[in-house]
C-alpha cells in the first residue's frame, strides 16, 4: 500500500450518560494510504461518526471522552497535541465535511466572508487576495454564477450548492485528508451522484485521500478503493471494496447486503438481519453481534474476536475463520 | 409471519432517548437549578404565610393605637407601626393574603381567556387569527402598566376591578404564546396523522396539541404572577386600586411616602416584600422552563 | 385486473407565497395530476425533493384541499365529503409517515395511540378494542405487553410498527406510505419493507408508496409514477420502467442511483444541476434545462403525458425516438 497518510490505533472512546457508560468506539484500528479513498461503513450506533470527530478532536468533553489509541498524521499523535497545534492541522492537514450543511455554515454571513476565514487562518491571505482565492475555490467545485454566490447567504442556495461551498471551504487549504462525515445522505440522488464525482475529480487533482463515513453500501460501491465496516464501536471487516462486495466474510456485512434492496430487482425478499442494536452496551468478553449472529457459536459468547487478516489484505473479526 | 418479526419482540429493549420526566422527576430537577430553589423557597414562605395570615398576625391590621404611631421595630411590633399606628407586620402579612389572591385569580382568569384564544387562533388560522393578532399587537403596544392604570381608571378602582384590569392587560402574551406554540405543534406528524384516523377537531385540539402546551404556559403563568403583583401594587400605590383600610403592599407604599424620611421602616416593609416575591417568581420561573422546555421540546 | 380504488384527476395545488410586502408568488407543488390505483397493487410515486410528491399524497388522502381538479375514492369525492361520508373515509383511507420520531404522540401510550382510530369509529366495546389492540401489535412484531409505554421508550424501527398498527386498525382499503423507511437504517428498513409485503398479503392492502429511493421502490411496487416539479413524466409497470424508461429524467435518475457492483462505477453524474424550484418552474417542457436531448419544441411546449406501450404513459415529445442506447 502507498505510504500512510492517517493511523488511527486502537482507538477507544467513551460517553458518560447519567452514570451509564457507552463505549462509543472500541478499540478501533484503521489506516488511510495516500491518494484513496477510503470507506467507514455501519448503521446508527456503530461508532463511525464519533470515530471521525475523535481523529480532528472534535468531540464535546463532557460528556465524551477519549480514553485510549492513538491517531497518527503525518508523524504525530493528534490526540496528544495541544490546542492551537489541533488548530492549524484542522482545515489545513484535515479537513471535513457534514451531512447538514445548513446547520455547518453560519446563517448570518454571506457566503464570501465564510470561504475567507479558512483561507486567512491558514494561508495568511486578506482582502482582494483572499477573494481572488475564495473565487477560484468556487469555481473548482463547479458552482454555477461563482461571482454572485459570493455575496449570498446560505439560505438563498439549495442544498447541493451549500454542500458545494462546504467542500469548497474544506478543500481551499488543500489538506492531506478529507473527513466526509454523510455528506451525500441528506441530498438527492441526482445531487448525490454530482457532489462524488467532484470529490473524485478533486482527489485526482489535489492528491488527496477521503475518509467516507456513510451508511449506504452502494455508496462505498461506487467510489471507495477500501472499506471497514464497524458494528457496536468495532470493526468488524476490512477489505478492499471489490473483495468486500465478492465475498462478504462477517456475517453482519453480509447481513447488510442481503437487506439493500436492488434497483435490479433480482432480489424478491429482503434478508433482515434478527433483533436490533440495543441501546446497552455489548458485554464484554462476547462478540457484539453475537446476540444477532445466524451463525453464532458457543465460543462467541465468551470471547471477543480480535481482527484478523483471513485472506489477503481482508480482515474480520469472527470465529468463524479461526 | 417471518422470522425477524419474533426475534425483534425477543430483544425489544428501551431506546436510547431519555425517559419522560415522571413528577417527581421533575421535581428532582427542578430543585438542582439553584434559582429556582431559591424562588421556590420564597413562593412557598409566600403562600404560607398569605394563608396563615389569619392565624399568626399578632395584632389586627386595620385596628391602630395613634399613640403608638411611627414607633421603629421593637419587640412587640417587629416592624413598628404605621402612620396611623396599626402594626406594620400584620399589615404585611394580611397585605400577602391579598396580593396572592389579586394573582391568583388574575392569572386564572388570564389562562381561562388567553388559553383557548390561543388555541383556537393557531388551530384555525383565516380570518380569526388574523383578527385576533392586530389586536394583540394593538394592546401590546401599550406598556403594560399604562395599559393597566387606563383601564382600572375606566372600570374603577377597588380590589376587584385591579384583578380585571391586570387579567385583562395579561391576556395578549399569553394569547401569542399559546398560539405559537399551536402552530409549532400543528405541523408535527403526529397531527396529521390524528385527522388521518378522523379525529375531530375538539379531540385533536384536546388530546394532541393542548398537553404540548402546558410546559410553555406554566413557565409564562409563574413569570406573570410577579408582573402582575407588581402591576396591582402600582395600581394601589396611586390610589387606583384597592381601597383604605384594607392592607395592600402598594397602598401601603403610598401611604408611608410622605413618612419615608421620618420612618423609613414603613416604606421599606412592603418595598422589600413585593421585591422578594416578584424575584421569587421570576426565579421560579426561570428554573422552570430550563427544567420543562428542552425535555418538553424533544419528546 | 381489479376494480378502480382511487382516482385522480386533473390534481392541482398551488401554494401562494409571500415573497415580499407587494410580491405574492405560486409555489405550483402539484400541477394537473391524473392517476388511477387499482386495487391490490402497489403504485409508487417517486421523485426527487421539490417534485411534490409529499403533497400529492395530502391530497390523494384528501387532507389537503386541492386548488383544482378532483380525487374520488370508489367514486367518492374524498374532498367534497362530510359527515358519515368522512367517517368512512378515514377509516378506508390510511397514512403512514416518515419521521418515527414526529409521527406518534408523546403524551399518550402506544396502545392509546392504536386504540384511537378503533375509538374514533366506534369499533368495538372496551374490551374487544383492547383484544384488537393487542392482536395488531402481534400483526406487527410486537409483544402486547409494550402497550403501556411511551413513545420514546422504543427505537426508530419500532416505532414504524405502530405506526402501521395504528394504520391497520380500522381495516383500511388503501394506505399512504409516505417515506416510510428513509429514516431507517438499512437492517431495520429490510424488515419493515417485509411487514408492509406481509400486511398487503394477509389484509388485502393496497398501498401508494411514496419514496425517493429508486431501490425501495423497485423492491415494492408493482406500478411506478414518476414525478418532476409536480407534474408526472413517466408512468408504467415495474419492470418496463426500470428496464425500459422512456423518459431522460428517470433514465437519468436510474443511471445516477448507486449500485452495489464495484465493477460497474460511473464516473460521472447524470444529471447536471440542481432541481429546480417549484417557485419558478421553466417554460415548455419542465425538464428542459437539464436534459441532454433538450430542442426547441421542449423549451416552447409542455407535452403531455400520452400512451406509449400497454400502460406506459410518458411526458415527452421525443418518446419514441430517442436511442438511449
Amino acid at each position: 500500500m502507498s505510504d500512510s497518510v492517517l493511523s488511527v490505533r486502537d482507538l477507544k472512546v467513551q460517553f458518560g450518560v447519567d452514570d451509564r457508560i457507552v463505549r462509543a468506539v472500541d478499540g478501533v484500528t484503521l489506516e488511510i494510504g495516500r491518494g484513496e479513498t477510503v470507506g467507514l461503513v455501519g448503521e446508527t450506533g456503530s461508532g463511525k461518526s464519533v470515530t471521525a470527530l475523535s481523529i480532528l478532536g472534535l468531540i464535546p468533553s463532557p460528556p465524551g471522552r477519549i480514553v485510549g489509541g492513538q491517531v497518527l498524521f503525518d508523524g504525530k499523535n493528534l490526540l496528544a497535541l495541544s490546542a492551537r497545534e489541533m488548530r492549524r492541522i484542522r482545515g489545513a492537514g484535515i479537513s471535513m465535511i457534514f451531512q447538514e450543511p445548513m446547520t455547518s455554515l453560519d446563517p448570518s454571513f454571506p457566503i464570501g466572508s465564510q470561504l475567507r476565514e479558512p483561507i486567512a487562518e491558514h494561508l495568511g491571505l486578506r482582502g482582494r487576495e483572499a477573494t481572488r482565492v475564495a473565487l477560484q475555490m468556487l469555481e473548482r467545485v463547479r458552482m454555477p454564477h461563482s461571482d454572485r454566490v459570493l455575496c449570498q447567504y446560505p439560505f438563498e442556495l439549495s442544498g447541493g450548492m451549500r454542500q458545494r461551498v462546504m467542500i469548497a471551504m474544506a478543500i481551499s487549504c488543500h489538506p492531506t485528508l478529507l473527513i466526509a462525515d454523510e455528506a451525500t445522505t441528506a441530498l438527492d440522488v441526482s445531487v448525490q451522484a454530482q457532489v462524488l464525482s467532484l470529490l473524485k475529480d478533486l482527489q485526482d487533482q489535489l492528491g488527496m485521500s477521503i475518509l467516507l463515513i456513510t451508511h449506504d453500501l452502494g455508496v462505498v460501491a461506487e467510489t471507495c478503493d477500501r472499506v471497514y465496516i464497524m458494528y457496536a464501536g468495532r470493526i468488524v471487516e476490512s477489505a478492499a471494496v471489490d473483495a468486500l462486495f465478492r465475498e462478504p466474510m462477517h456475517p453482519y456485512t453480509q447481513g447488510l447486503l442481503a437487506a439493500i434492496p436492488s434497483v435490479r430487482g433480482d432480489r424478491p425478499r429482503l434478508e433482515a438481519i434478527p433483533g436490533e442494536l440495543d441501546a446497552a452496551p455489548p458485554v464484554l468478553g462476547e462478540c457484539p453481534f453475537a446476540p444477532r449472529c445466524p451463525r453464532v457459536m458457543a465460543r462467541c459468547h465468551t470471547e471477543a474476536p480480535p481482527v484478523r487478516e483471513v485472506k489477503p489484505h481482508h480482515d474480520t473479526a469472527c470465529f468463524l475463520y479461526g | 409471519m417471518s422470522a425477524s418479526t419474533q426475534s425483534v419482540g425477543a430483544s425489544v429493549k428501551p431506546a436510547a432517548s431519555p425517559r419522560r420526566p415522571g413528577r417527581s422527576e421533575l421535581l428532582r430537577r427542578l430543585l438542582k437549578n439553584r434559582g429556582a430553589t431559591v424562588g421556590l423557597g420564597i413562593i412557598s414562605v409566600y403562600v404560607a404565610l398569605a394563608l396563615l395570615s389569619h392565624v399568626i398576625a399578632p395584632y389586627s391590621p386595620t385596628l391602630g393605637a395613634l399613640e403608638l404611631r411611627l414607633k421603629g421595630p421593637s419587640w412587640g411590633h417587629w416592624l413598628g407601626t404605621d402612620e396611623l399606628g396599626r402594626d406594620v407586620l400584620s399589615r404585611l402579612l394580611y397585605g400577602s393574603a391579598i396580593s396572592l389572591e389579586i394573582q391568583v385569580t388574575a392569572v386564572v382568569l388570564t389562562m381561562l381567556v388567553g388559553v383557548p384564544w390561543g388555541l383556537l387562533a393557531g388551530y384555525y388560522g383565516g380570518w380569526f387569527d388574523e383578527v385576533s393578532m392586530r389586536l394583540i399587537d394593538v394592546m401590546l403596544a401599550f406598556p403594560g402598566i399604562l395599559l393597566a392604570i387606563g383601564v382600572d381608571a375606566i372600570i374603577g378602582g377597588g380590589l376587584t376591578n385591579v384583578i380585571f384590569a391586570v387579567a385583562i392587560v395579561s391576556v395578549p402574551e399569553f394569547v401569542r404564546l399559546v398560539r405559537g406554540v399551536v402552530l409549532g405543534i400543528r405541523k408535527l406528524e403526529f397531527v396529521v396523522a390524528a385527522r388521518g384516523i378522523g379525529e375531530s377537531a375538539p379531540a385533536i385540539m384536546a388530546r394532541y396539541i393542548l398537553p404540548g402546551t402546558v410546559a410553555p404556559i406554566v413557565v409564562q403563568a409563574s413569570i406573570r404572577m410577579a408582573t402582575v403583583l407588581l402591576f396591582a401594587s402600582s395600581l394601589s400605590f396611586l390610589g387606583l386600586g384597592v381601597q383604605p383600610p384594607t392592607p395592600d403592599w402598594g397602598a401601603m407604599l403610598s401611604n408611608a411616602r410622605a413618612y419615608m424620611f421620618l420612618a423609613p421602616h414603613v416604606t421599606a416593609a412592603p418595598g422589600v416584600a413585593i421585591t422578594i416575591v416578584v424575584i421569587g417568581f421570576n426565579l421560579l420561573g426561570d428554573g422552570l422552563r430550563d427544567v420543562l422546555d428542552p425535555r418538553m421540546r424533544g419528546s | 385486473m381489479g376494480d378502480v380504488l382511487l382516482q385522480a384527476q386533473g390534481v392541482t395545488k398551488h401554494f401562494p407565497i409571500r415573497e415580499h410586502m407587494l410580491g405574492r408568488r405560486l409555489l405550483r407543488a402539484v400541477d394537473g395530476v391524473d392517476l388511477e390505483l387499482v386495487r391490490g397493487e402497489t403504485l409508487g410515486i417517486v421523485g426527487e425533493s421539490g417534485c411534490g410528491k409529499s403533497t400529492l399524497g395530502f391530497l390523494l388522502l384528501g387532507l389537503l384541499p386541492p386548488t383544482a381538479g378532483r380525487v374520488t375514492f370508489l367514486g367518492r369525492d374524498v374532498h367534497r365529503a362530510r359527515g358519515r361520508e368522512l367517517k368512512y373515509l378515514r377509516r378506508d383511507l390510511q397514512v403512514v409517515f416518515q419521521d418515527p420520531y414526529a409521527s406518534l404522540n408523546p403524551r399518550m401510550t402506544v396502545g392509546e395511540i392504536v386504540e384511537r382510530p378503533l375509538i374514533v369509529h366506534r369499533l368495538g366495546s372496551a374490551v374487544e378494542r383492547r383484544a384488537r389492540v393487542a392482536e395488531l401489535f402481534r400483526a406487527v412484531g410486537l409483544r402486547p405487553e409494550m402497550t403501556f409505554r411511551y413513545p420514546h421508550e422504543f427505537s426508530g424501527g419500532q416505532r414504524q410498527r405502530i405506526a402501521l398498527a395504528r394504520a391497520i386498525a380500522t381495516s383500511p382499503q388503501l394506505v399512504v406510505a409516505d417515506e416510510p423507511t428513509s429514516a431507517l437504517d438499512v437492517s431495520v428498513q429490510a424488515k419493515i419493507l417485509n411487514l408492509l409485503k406481509d400486511l398487503q398479503a394477509s389484509l388485502g392492502l393496497t398501498y401508494v408508496f411514496i419514496s425517493h429511493d429508486m431501490r425501495v421502490v423497485r423492491h415494492m411496487c408493482d406500478r411506478v409514477a414518476v414525478m418532476y416539479l409536480g407534474k408526472i413524466v413517466e408512468t408504467a409497470g415495474r419492470d418496463a420502467l426500470f428496464e425500459a424508461s422512456r423518459h431522460p429524467y428517470t433514465r437519468a435518475l436510474l443511471v445516477d442511483v448507486p449500485g452495489l457492483d464495484p465493477s460497474r462505477r460511473r464516473r460521472r453524474a447524470a444529471l447536471e444541476g440542481d432541481p429546480p424550484s417549484p417557485l419558478h418552474p421553466p417554460a415548455g417542457c419542465r425538464f428542459h434545462p437539464r436534459c441532454p436531448f433538450a430542442q426547441d419544441v421542449c423549451r416552447a411546449t409542455e407535452p403531455a403525458l400520452r400512451p406509449l406501450g400497454p400502460a406506459h404513459l410518458v411526458a415527452c415529445h421525443f418518446a419514441e425516438a430517442i436511442n438511449y442506447g
